[in-house]
């Protein structure tokens, strides 16, 4: 776990981006554009506030995504942590010696300024994304 | 152990995880045709194997495994 040192956000799974989205902005915080990300067929957008944590929120596109089993078995709700490493090889080799299995290979993101990110799971921790600095 | 082996003591593991009672375990198995094999569900039935199995997977050997079949493949090598 060490190099689980900083949090990039905190991923929800929405089933829509706009409605959630308007519940934070009444709140006072400020929402990114919506990225149409074809990593895992979804929709992406950043909620950013002074001083919080800034928040994901992430909601299937038209077809299938690993989204949908997430609001289907749990509803609208967090899903996973995101940690920023500085080598995202390093860090999964890591974490992997430590129970961690990567969903896939790292891929650049577009949501994340084409940064590599890779989704990892826990049986004790559960799903956590990294993205490389 | 042998393949068929195998097969036994993993039928109930993959049934259990993929929450499917008459699950039969063929090569060609995968998220394409098992609505329960979601990505969380197949790490933590390569979890469940490597605890009952007593190995572990390399991991760039995990991240090529996209079937039963290279599940099973892999186990015979593990298990030979």
């Amino acid at each position: 776990m060490k190099h689980l040192n900083e949090i990039s956000h905190i991923g929800y799974a929405v089933r829509d981006i706009e409605k959630t989205a308007q519940l934070y902005i009444n709140g006072g915080w400020t929402m990114s554009e919506v990225y149409e990300e074809t990593v895992q067929n979804t929709r992406i957008a950043f909620l950013y506030k002074p001083g919080m944590t800034t928040i994901e929120l992430v909601s299937p596109r038209d077809g299938e995504s690993p989204v949908d089993n997430i609001l289907k078995n749990q509803g609208v709700a967090p899903y996973h942590i995101c940690y920023v490493v500085e080598d995202i090889m390093q860090a999964m080799e890591d974490l992997y010696e430590e129970g961690f299995k990567p969903l896939f290979f790292p891929v650049e993101s577009i949501a994340m300024d084409n940064h590599k990110i890779c989704y990892l799971y826990h049986n004790d921790i559960g799903a956590i994304e990294i993205v490389e600095k | 152990m042998t393949r068929e082996e195998i097969i036994k003591q993993l039928t109930p593991i993959a049934q259990e995880v993929f929450q499917k009672s008459e699950l039969v375990l063929t090569d060609n198995l995968s998220a394409q045709n098992v609505d329960t094999w979601t990505s969380l569900a197949f790490m933590q039935f390569l979890t469940a194997i490597e605890e009952q199995f007593g190995f572990k997977f390399k991991m760039m050997e995990l991240l090529k495994l996209k079937t039963m079949g290279d599940i099973l493949a892999s186990m015979e090598q593990h298990l030979a």
